[in-house]
């Protein structure tokens, strides 16, 4: 019973994390690219 | 730091005197919201509950409140529009004045402007919603409470978008969702103020009321520091 | 999510066997992101498995229990972002440095990504369990002034001034929006207990299957969350380098300009 209400707060955080995902690693590629590669680095 | 508050008060009220932006355009802007909120809710509806009252009667407290943090943005962004202009506010920290002085003047200012708005609103709602007043003791509390935390928390935020090109569109988005409480308090206590609600302990509200604008008294005078810095 | 182990590992051209100073791969992933990730889809796949197959459904909310083993992590993952936020902007101001102000913001914006998780699963799961979609409930109610007092902090990041008086700005914002979620939902808590007795909660009793997905869901959205803040927080890096750079040259441009002239340029 409720699968349906079940369904769309699945659905609802899937794609959101899905695009958030999607959006912040192109984002990442697409700056990385503009920059030579000594400048890519982070503190890790 | 004292006297810097009363430097930028005295400054920013001279200012009013000759320009009369709040009183001549802020306080119509008010009123105006006051009557089309009984345009939009009809006079004829009555609540059927143990009081049979007009439903803009029952209301009057939270459209009053709404009226008056509608005002409030308008006069807070009249504040910082003064001194964006010219680049006053480095002026202002050139001038050696204390960062803290500036808010609590600012706050001054933008209170006594918005207590004299609120009393003709008040007289205004008065007439045209026709509530009575059971506690004016509480009432007087409220709207002093109620407007010096609007305006110490509505300063400190004004304050981040100063001089900026989206200040008008971005101050209402940081200064309303912060003022839920006050809106709340203030609402409540006027409830009880109005109608001697029995189930609305109104000074406690008053009480929370009193709590923010500390609150806010604190950490503005902690930020504006670095706030006003490099600005 | 699936992208980190996609993502061309030793396919880069200068990946030699003595790698001394690695060349940096154009991309925000590291070994240690990979394996992150990696654990992040597997702790995610065992919470679809529990929360929707294995555990069972409750005796009141039938099958829209399950929607509680992504709201209450999702939940904790707001918290501690928002928490992350508040600690970076005090650092900042302390020390001044940008990473602090970086992490504050990746943080921030991962917060209100999972805050609309949160309104929209506990709606989601009102409908059924209330009756309506909305309640003044104070947790709904203060959850949403908390949503939009975040939206209104990243609104501040992205204003058009010097990046430090910006970050200033955003450091003061992102310290006293944290103390006001609790005056919020305090306030707001106080007005509805008094309105009509108590929150409008439903007990639940969790048994150990239940607790036991609420609990796989928690550890999965806390490392997919931790994956997410460090590939955000990369980005932002890599834009600040960007915009840098970007100045830098257009500098150096400027200064070749009123060379070949001989002029001195006003720049404006």
């Amino acid at each position: 019973m409720y699968w349906e209400y079940v369904a769309g707060g699945y659905g609802f955080v899937a794609v959101g994390l899905a695009l958030y995902t999607t959006w912040v690693l192109r984002h990442g590629r697409r700056l990385s690219r503009k920059l030579p590669p000594e400048r890519r680095r982070f503190l890790d | 730091m004292l006297r810097d508050t009363w430097l930028m008060t005295v400054k920013d009220l001279r200012i009013e005197l000759t320009s009369r932006v709040v009183m001549a355009q802020i306080l119509p802007f008010g009123l105006l919201i006051l009557i089309l909120f009984g345009l939009a809710i009809s006079p004829d509806l009555v609540v059927v509950g143990e009081a049979r009252r007009p439903v803009i009667e029952e209301i009057a407290p939270g459209l009053f409140w709404l009226t008056v943090l509608l005002s409030a943005l308008m006069a807070l962004g009249r504040a910082f529009a003064l001194e964006a202009d010219d680049g006053n506010l480095d002026a202002l920290r050139m001038a050696g004045l204390d960062p803290a002085g500036v808010f609590l003047g600012k706050a001054l200012a933008v209170t006594v402007q918005l207590v004299a708005v609120e009393t003709v609103l008040g007289f205004g709602a008065f007439v045209v919603f026709g509530a009575p007043v059971a506690r004016p003791g509480l009432l007087a509390a409220t709207v002093l409470l109620a407007t010096v935390g609007i305006t110490l928390a509505g300063t400190l935020y004004a304050a981040l978008a100063a001089g900026l090109r989206v200040r008008d569109t971005l101050v209402p988005l940081l200064v309303l969702p912060v003022l839920a409480p006050v809106l709340l308090g203030a609402t409540q206590a006027s409830r009880d103020a109005l109608f001697a609600d029995p189930g609305v302990p109104g000074w406690s509200w008053a009480g929370l009321l009193a709590v923010f604008s500390l609150l806010y008294l604190g950490v503005g005078m902690l930020a504006f520091g670095p706030l006003l810095e490099e600005s | 999510m699936s992208t980190t182990e996609a993502a061309p590992t030793g396919t880069d051209p200068a990946d030699e066997p003595v790698a001394v100073a690695p060349v940096n791969p154009p991309h925000t992933g590291s070994v240690a992101t990979r394996r992150l990730g990696l654990a992040a889809i597997v702790l995610l796949a065992l919470t679809l498995l529990f929360a929707l197959v294995i555990s069972p459904p409750e005796a009141n909310q039938r099958d829209a229990v399950r929607l509680f083993y992504i709201h209450l992590p999702a939940i904790a993952v707001m918290y501690v972002a928002f928490l992350i936020t508040a600690v970076g902007s005090i650092m900042y101001l302390r020390k001044g440095s940008v990473y602090w102000d970086l992490l504050a913001g990746a943080a921030a914006e991962l917060g209100v990504l999972f805050c609309s998780f949160v309104l929209v699963t506990g709606s989601l799961w009102g409908k059924p369990t209330w009756g309506v979609y909305w309640q003044w409930d104070p947790r709904l109610t203060s959850t949403t002034v908390l949503f939009v007092m975040y939206l209104g902090y990243l609104a501040v990041r992205r204003l058009e001034l010097p990046p430090d008086v910006r970050s200033r700005r955003a450091a003061v914002l992102g310290i006293v929006s944290f103390g006001n979620v609790f005056i919020v939902h305090y306030s707001v808590q106080w007005w509805r207990g008094l309105h009509q007795g108590q929150t409008l909660g439903v007990d639940t009793k969790m048994d150990g299957l239940m607790l036991f997905s609420f609990f796989i869901g928690l550890v999965a959205f806390l490392t997919l969350a931790a994956w997410l803040l460090i590939h955000r927080f990369r980005v932002a890096w890599l834009a600040r380098e960007v915009e840098q750079m970007g100045l830098a040259q257009a500098l150096a441009e400027r200064r070749a300009e009123t060379d070949a002239t001989g002029l001195v340029g006003r720049s404006r």
